[in-house]
C-alpha cells in the first residue's frame, strides 16, 4: 500500500510540475532570451578542427569560421576580399627571366591583426600554418597547392613570400575558405595538431578560447551544442550579438517545426521541397536562397559498351531535359535557378560562359534521335536501340535519400525512353565509393563542390587523374589508389594541355579564356559529365535577427556574423 | 534464484558477442569512415593512408573485431573516429538521457495502462471500455514518427502560430539558458514521452484488460462472489494481484524493446540520447560508437528479459525458476499466459 | 524480435493461447467440428469480419484494380500537385504522377513484402521451434539460445545497416538489393522469426507429453509424422495469430525504415516511402500524405482486428469480445 501511495504521489507531482511549467512558459513564450541567436544545424560538427578529415564538413567551417580569420574572405559573389591581408597578394616579378624562373607571391598583413589574447597575428602564424599543413603526420584533408610551395619566407612580421617551382595562378585560394584558417603559433607550437583542437578552439595550456575573428568558441559539446561569444579584442568590426548557439536538428521535418515554433532563429537546410513556402509563412521570417558552388551533374563512364560511342553521349546530352529538372526541382527553392552550362565556372561567376548551351536546355529529342540514327543505332522490337549486339540500356545511380536527385533520375529516365535508350535506376549508399571508385557503374548523378577557382577540380578532368581500376574488394578496404577523381575516364589531350597551361597562367583574362576553352573541349569532345544545375542554398531566419546574408561559398552564412543584430 | 540469474547472465555473454560481431560485419561492409573525403576533389592521398592505418582499415575484418573486443572487455571502449572522444564519454551521458526518456515513459505508461486496463475489464462493454479499445487499435496502427510529427505540428507549431504560446518544445532537452530548470526539462520531455506512450499504453492497457477478464472469470472469483465478498474487495485483493503477474512480465520485456524504438523519437525531437548518438555515428560509419551502442542495447534487452523472469518468480509463488520446476518456462515470453492462482 | 511495443505485447497475447486448452478436442476426430466452432465464433466477431472485408478490399485494389490504373512512373510535368479530382482520384505528385496509381502500386509492394515476411518467418520459426521443442536436450538448448540471440538484436539499427550495404551476392538467388522488395522481405524475415519459434517450441514441448502423441508413437509413427501430423496441427492457432501480427509489423517497420531513409528505395513506390517522402509537404499537398497514411493505418488496423478475432475464436476460454 505504501508503495502504491508513493507512485501516486510521484505521478501527481509530475503532472503538477508539468502543468505549472506550462503556465510559466505560456507567459515567457519560450523565445530566445535577448541577445541570443540559436541556429539549427542539420549536420552537427563532430570536431572543431576544420583542417581534419572529420572536421572539414561545411558546418564545422561555418561554426569556427567566425573565430578564425583567413587571409581572404570569400565574398558571396565568389571574389576574394583581403581580411588579414592588408591588400591583395602580389606576384613578385622574377628578376631572372631565363630558363624556369621561380614564381614568388608576396603577401602583406594588417599590422593591427591580433589574437584574442593580445598577441599579434604575424607572418610567423602563416608560416606555422603552412608547416602544420605539410607535416605528413597530421590529418589534413587537402594539401593541394601548398605542396607546390618550395620555400616559405617570413620577411617581416607583416610580410611573407611564397616561392613556387613554377607559376601557380590560384595562389589566393591557399589563404581563403574555412578549411585554411590561420593557426596561432604561440599556443599551438609543440602540440599534437590531430588532438589539440578537436573539442575547443583554445589555448591548450589555459583552456581559454582563442580567436582571430569577430567571435570565439566559448564552449563545444559534441553533438549537442556549440556556443560562440564576441571576441572583445577583435581588430575588425566588433560583433554586436551577445551569443550565438548552434544546436542539432537532424530530422528535416523537425528542423522546420523548430524554426516555426521559434526554438531556433536560423536554419540552413539541405534541399527540401516546400520549405520556402513554410518559412515565408512564418510571421516576420525571411527566406533567402543563393546558387552555391555545389553543382549537380550527370556522369557517364566512357568505357562502358554503348557509352564508349561519343555519338551516344552527345545524343544523351542533346536530349537531356535540364530545364525541366531545374523548373521542377530547383525553382521551388530559388527563382533565379538556371541550367548550368559550364563545368569550370558557376553561372553567377564573372568568368562564366554558357559553353554547354550547344545542347538545348529543354532537350531536343528529335535532334538526339537523328544523331543516333546517323551513328547507326537502330531501334529494336523492344523499343531500345542497339548496334552490333550492344544495347543502349544502362543503369542510372545516385545516393539514396536525396529527393531532388531521385526525381531528376525519373525525369531523365522518361525522356531517354523517347530516344530508345533505357535507363534502370539503381541507387545504393555505396555508389560513391565502392561502385564509383571501382568503376562498377554506368551512369550516375551526384555533385562536386567547386571553389571560386576551378583548379581544385582539375583532378576530375585530367587523364593523369584517372584512378587505377579498383576491384570492389580493394575499394572496400580502401587500399585503392586515390590520386585522382576522374571517374568517368575522361581523356581529352587538349583538355589536359589547357588545364595545365591555365594553372601556370597569371594573367586573369588569359587564364579565364584557357579554362573556358577547356570547358568547350569537354562539352564537344568528352561529353562525359553533363552539368545540370547549381544546388541552391536555403537560408531562413526569423524577424528577430537582422543583418543575416547568405554566402554560397564554403564560408557559409556565418561569414558576416559581426553584422548580425537582434531587434 | 541466484544460480538462475547467474546462468542467465552467462548465457547473455555469447549473445552479446554474436550481436556485436554481426553489427561489426555489417558496419565494415557498409561503412567506409573515409567515404566522404575519398570522393572529394583534392583530397591528399597521404592523409588517406594515415587514416587507414590509424583505423586499421586495411586489416581483415575478424582481426579488427578482435582488437575491438580485446579492448572492450578491458573497459576500453575505444575512441570515436568522428569526435575523437572516448566512446564511454559519449555513450555515458547519452545513456542517462535515454533512460530518462524510457524510464518516464515506462512509469507513466504503467500507471495509465493499469488504470485503463482495470477499469475496462471491470466495466466491460461500457463506453469507457469501447473508447479504450478504440484508442488501443489507434496506437497499434499509427507509425510512431508520423504521430510524433503530428504532435509537433499541432501542439508546438500551431499553438505558437495561432496563440503565441509555447507549452512544449520540438528540439533538445533544455532551452538555451534554462539548463537545469526542471519545468523546462518536462516541457521538452512531454512530446517524446507522449509519442512513446502511445504504443506502450495501447498495448499494456489492452493486456491488463485481458488478464483481468481472465482472472475475473476464474472459479475462485466466482466462489468468492458467491460467498458475498464485496465486489471492490474481490477486484482489489483477488483479481488485481493475479492479473498483475503477467502484466509486470510484459512491461519488463517491452522495456527492453523500447530502447531500440527510442532511436526514431530521439531523432525527431533532437533528444541527446543514445539513439541520436547511434544514428549520427551510423551516418559517419563511426563503428566504435555503433558497436558500443549495440552491446548496450543487447545487454539491456537481455537484462529486461531476465528481470521479467525474476519478477515472475517473486510474484508467483508456484514458480521457482531456480529449480527446474518449470521446464517449459525458460523464456519469459511464454510466461505471458495469465495464470490463475488461488489467493 | 520486435521493433514496436504494440506488436510485442500483441505477440505476447498471441502466445498466451494455451495449446493444451485449445487442442484437447482438436486433436481428436471431433477436432474438425471444433474448428468449425472456431470459425463460427470468428464469424460472430464483428471487428474481425470488418477487418476481413477491409483486407479483401485492400488486396483487391492493390492486386486487381492496380492493373487498370495509369503507370505509377508516368510523368506529367505540366500537371504537378493537382488536387484530387475525378481524373486523378488521389491527386498528382511533384512530378505529375498519378497518386492513386502510386498508392496502389506501393500497396502491392508493401503487402507482398509483408505477406512474404509472414510466410518466411513462420516457416523458419515453426521448423526451429518444433525441432527444439520435440527433441529437447542439447538441441533445444542450442536452438533456443540461437533464437534468443535474434530476439535480443536491436532490429531497427541492424536493418538500417543491412539496407545500406546495397546489393549482395546470395549465390543461387543472384545479386539481391537489400533495399529492394526481395531484400527487404529476407531481412525482415530474418529478424522476425524468433518469437514464432518460441511459441511453437513451447507448444510442442507440452504437446509431446500428451496421450495422443504417446499413442501415435506406440503405433510406430515416425518422429517426422508425429510432428507434422499431430504436433503442428495442434499449435496452428497461435501460429496463425502470430503470422497475422507479423504482417502488420512488417508494414509498420518498412514505414519507419523509409522515414529513416533505409526503406524501399525510390522510384519503386511503397507505402512507407510514399508517406515519408511527402510528410514534409503535408500542409500544402495533404493528399500525398493522407492517402498512403490512411492505407497503412487501415490495413494495420484491419490486421489487428483479424488477429484478435482469430485469437478469440481459437481460444474458447475467451468469450467473443466487443
Amino acid at each position: 500500500m505504501g508503495r502504491k501511495a508513493w507512485v501516486v504521489a510521484a505521478m501527481a507531482s509530475l503532472v503538477a510540475a508539468s502543468l505549472g511549467g506550462s503556465a510559466a512558459a505560456a507567459v515567457g513564450k519560450g523565445s530566445s532570451p535577448a541577445g541570443l541567436i540559436t541556429i539549427g544545424a542539420e549536420e552537427f560538427p563532430p570536431v572543431l578542427n576544420n583542417f581534419s578529415s572529420e572536421g572539414n564538413g561545411q558546418w564545422t567551417g561555418m561554426v569556427v569560421g567566425p573565430a578564425l580569420a583567413r587571409g581572404y574572405k570569400l565574398m558571396p559573389d565568389f571574389t576574394y576580399q583581403p581580411w588579414i591581408f592588408d591588400k591583395d597578394c602580389a606576384v613578385v616579378t622574377p628578376i631572372d627571366t631565363v630558363g624556369n624562373p621561380p614564381f614568388t607571391v608576396r603577401c602583406t598583413l594588417r599590422p593591427d591583426a591580433v589574437w584574442s589574447d593580445g598577441v599579434p597575428l604575424t607572418a610567423d602564424d602563416f608560416k606555422f600554418t603552412f608547416d602544420t599543413i605539410m607535416n605528413p603526420d597530421n590529418d589534413i584533408v587537402s594539401r593541394l597547392g601548398y605542396d607546390k610551395i618550395t620555400a616559405f619566407n617570413v620577411v617581416s612580421p607583416t610580410e611573407f613570400q611564397m616561392v613556387f617551382a613554377e607559376p601557380f595562378a590560384p595562389f589566393r585560394d591557399l589563404w581563403a575558405g574555412t578549411s585554411t584558417t590561420v593557426l596561432p603559433k604561440h599556443v599551438l607550437e609543440g602540440t599534437n595538431f590531430n588532438k589539440v583542437w578537436n573539442s575547443c578552439i583554445c589555448d591548450p595550456k589555459t583552456k581559454k578560447p582563442i580567436s582571430s575573428g569577430p567571435m570565439m568558441v566559448e564552449s563545444f559539446k559534441p553533438d549537442q551544442q556549440v556556443t560562440l561569444v564576441p571576441n572583445p579584442n577583435y581588430w575588425g568590426t566588433k560583433a554586436t550579438v551577445s551569443k550565438v548557439v548552434f544546436v542539432p536538428v537532424p530530422d528535416s521535418n523537425a528542423e522546420v517545426n523548430a524554426f516555426r515554433a521559434g526554438e531556433v532563429d536560423i536554419i540552413y537546410p539541405q534541399n527540401q521541397f516546400g520549405l520556402r513556402k513554410k518559412i515565408e509563412a512564418v510571421d516576420g521570417a525571411h527566406y533567402t536562397s543563393s546558387l552555391g558552388p555545389q553543382w549537380e551533374h550527370f556522369d557517364m563512364l566512357s568505357t562502358v559498351k554503348g557509352l564508349d560511342d561519343i555519338e551516344v553521349r552527345t545524343a544523351i546530352a542533346t536530349a537531356m531535359p535540364r530545364q525541366q529538372i531545374v523548373d521542377r526541382l530547383v525553382k521551388d527553392a530559388n527563382d533565379d535557378a538556371v541550367v548550368l552550362d559550364n563545368v569550370m565556372w558557376m553561372a553567377n561567376q564573372q568568368q562564366y560562359e554558357p559553353n554547354w548551351s550547344i545542347y538545348p536546355a529543354s532537350g531536343d529529342v528529335a535532334a538526339a534521335n537523328s544523331i543516333l540514327d546517323a551513328a547507326g543505332w537502330t531501334t529494336g522490337s523492344d523499343g531500345i536501340r542497339a548496334k552490333d549486339g550492344v544495347k543502349l540500356s544502362f543503369t542510372l545511380g545516385t545516393t539514396p535519400g536525396n529527393q531532388a536527385r531521385e526525381l531528376s533520375q525519373q525525369i531523365i529516365q522518361e525522356q531517354m525512353k523517347k530516344l530508345g535508350i533505357e535507363f534502370t535506376i539503381k541507387n545504393s549508399s555505396d555508389i560513391l565509393w565502392k561502385k564509383m571508385t571501382g568503376f562498377d557503374y554506368q551512369t550516375i548523378i551526384f555533385a562536386w563542390v567547386g571553389s571560386p577557382d576551378p583548379y581544385g577540380n582539375n583532378s576530375i578532368w585530367l587523364s593523369t587523374s584517372i584512378p587505377e581500376a579498383c576491384p570492389p574488394k580493394q575499394a572496400k578496404n580502401g587500399s585503392c589508389d586515390s590520386s585522382g577523381q576522374n571517374y568517368t575516364r575522361t581523356n581529352v589531350p587538349a583538355v589536359d594541355q589547357l588545364l595545365n597551361e591555365a594553372d601556370r597562367e597569371i594573367d586573369v583574362a588569359t587564364r579565364t579564356a584557357l579554362l573556358n576553352e577547356a570547358d568547350r573541349q569537354l562539352a564537344v569532345n568528352a561529353v562525359t559529365v553533363i552539368p545540370l544545375f547549381q544546388k541552391p542554398t536555403q537560408l531562413g531566419y526569423r524577424g528577430t535577427v537582422t543583418g543575416v546574408r547568405d554566402n554560397p561559398t564554403v564560408d557559409g552564412f556565418t561569414w558576416n556574423i559581426e553584422e548580425w543584430a537582434q531587434t | 534464484m541466484r544460480g538462475f540469474v547467474a546462468r542467465r547472465l552467462l548465457v547473455a555473454i555469447p549473445v552479446v558477442l554474436v550481436a556485436t560481431f554481426v553489427v561489426f560485419l555489417l558496419v565494415s561492409a557498409t561503412g567506409d569512415p573515409l567515404a566522404d573525403i575519398r570522393t572529394q576533389p583534392a583530397t591528399d592521398p597521404q592523409t588517406i593512408r594515415l587514416l587507414e592505418a590509424q583505423y586499421h582499415l586495411n586489416d581483415p575484418v575478424v582481426e579488427r573485431y578482435v582488437y575491438w573486443l580485446g579492448d572492450f572487455v578491458q573497459g576500453d571502449w575505444g575512441t570515436s573516429f568522428a569526435t575523437d572522444r572516448p566512446v564511454t564519454d559519449m555513450v555515458g551521458e547519452a545513456a542517462w538521457n535515454s533512460f530518462l526518456l524510457v524510464g518516464t515513459t515506462v512509469v507513466l505508461s504503467v500507471f495509465v495502462a493499469l488504470l485503463v486496463g482495470i477499469v475496462s475489464a471491470v466495466r466491460q462493454r461500457s463506453a469507457f471500455d469501447y473508447a479504450a479499445t478504440g484508442f488501443s487499435y489507434f496506437g497499434f496502427s499509427m507509425p510512431d514518427f508520423f504521430f510524433a510529427l503530428l504532435l509537433q505540428l499541432v501542439l508546438v507549431v500551431w499553438l505558437r502560430e495561432q496563440f503565441d504560446v509555447q507549452l512544449f518544445y520540438v528540439q533538445g532537452k533544455y532551452t538555451i539558458g534554462e539548463e537545469g530548470n526542471l519545468v523546462n526539462l518536462l516541457q521538452h520531455m512531454a512530446l517524446p514521452v507522449a509519442t512513446l506512450m502511445l504504443t506502450t499504453v495501447a498495448a499494456w492497457s489492452r493486456y491488463q484488460r485481458d488478464s483481468m477478464l481472465d482472472v475475473l472469470r476464474a472459479d475462485y472469483i466466482r466462489t468468492a462472489r458467491a460467498k458475498g465478498v464485496p465486489r471492490s474487495r474481490i477486484i482489489r485483493h483477488h483479481a488485481l494481484r493475479n492479473a498483475l503477474i503477467p502484466f509486470v512480465t510484459v512491461v519488463a520485456i517491452d522495456t527492453g524493446v523500447l530502447l531500440g524504438g527510442v532511436v526514431v523519437v530521439e531523432r525527431i525531437f533532437s533528444w541527446p540520447g543514445l539513439g541520436l548518438v547511434f544514428f549520427t555515428a551510423l551516418e559517419r560509419s563511426d563503428y566504435p560508437v555503433v558497436l558500443a551502442w549495440t552491446a548496450l542495447a543487447t545487454v539491456f534487452v537481455v537484462l529486461c528479459n531476465l528481470g521479467a523472469d525474476v519478477v515472475y518468480g517473486i510474484l508467483d509463488p508456484r514458480i521457482r525458476v531456480g529449480r527446474r520446476a518449470a521446464p517449459a518456462r525458460k523464456s519469459s515470453r511464454e510466461a505471458g499466459a495469465p495464470e490463475v492462482v488461488a489467493p | 524480435m520486435s521493433m514496436r511495443i504494440g506488436d510485442e505485447s500483441a505477440r505476447t497475447r498471441a502466445e498466451s493461447i494455451d495449446p493444451l486448452l485449445v487442442s484437447n478436442e482438436m486433436a481428436t476426430p471431433e477436432g474438425r467440428s471444433e474448428w468449425r466452432r472456431a470459425l463460427r465464433r470468428f464469424r460472430r466477431h464483428l471487428p474481425a469480419m470488418l477487418g476481413v472485408v477491409l483486407l479483401v478490399l485492400m488486396a483487391f485494389a492493390c492486386f486487381v484494380v492496380v492493373r487498370f490504373v495509369p503507370s505509377p512512373t508516368k510523368l506529367h510535368l505540366a500537371n504537378v500537385y493537382a488536387h484530387p479530382s475525378s481524373s486523378h482520384w488521389f491527386g498528382t505528385d511533384e512530378l505529375g504522377r498519378d497518386s492513386f496509381s502510386r498508392v496502389l502500386h506501393g500497396g502491392q509492394i508493401s503487402l507482398r513484402i509483408a505477406l512474404g515476411v509472414a510466410l518466411l518467418s513462420t516457416v523458419v520459426g515453426v521448423v526451429i521451434g518444433a525441432l527444439a521443442g520435440f527433441y529437447g536436450g542439447w538441441l533445444d538448448g542450442l536452438l533456443m539460445r540461437f533464437t534468443d540471440l535474434w530476439i535480443a538484436l536491436p532490429a531497427l539499427p541492424i536493418l538500417a545497416l543491412a539496407v545500406s550495404i546495397g546489393t549482395v551476392d546470395l549465390g543461387v538467388f543472384g545479386g539481391v538489393d537489400l533495399g529492394g522488395p526481395l531484400g527487404m522481405t529476407l531481412l525482415l524475415s530474418l529478424l522476425l522469426w524468433g518469437s514464432i519459434a518460441r511459441v511453437v517450441r513451447g507448444a510442442t514441448l507440452s504437446l509431446r507429453e500428451r496421450e495422443f502423441v504417446d499413442a501415435a508413437r506406440a503405433m510406430g509413427a515416425s518422429n517426422t509424422r508425429i510432428i507434422t501430423r499431430h504436433v503442428l496441427p495442434n499449435c496452428l492457432g497461435p501460429i496463425v495469430v502470430n503470422a497475422t501480427l507479423v504482417v502488420a509489423e512488417a508494414i509498420l517497420v518498412e514505414t519507419t525504415l523509409s522515414f529513416l531513409g533505409f526503406g524501399i528505395q525510390p522510384p519503386t513506390p511503397s507505402w512507407g516511402n510514399l508517406l515519408s517522402d511527402s510528410i514534409g509537404t503535408f500542409e500544402d499537398y495533404w493528399w500525398l500524405t493522407v492517402f498512403p497514411g490512411l492505407a497503412i493505418f487501415i490495413t494495420v488496423l484491419a490486421i489487428n482486428f483479424v488477429g484478435d478475432g482469430l485469437r478469440d475464436a481459437i481460444d474458447p476460454r475467451r468469450p467473443v469480445r466487443v
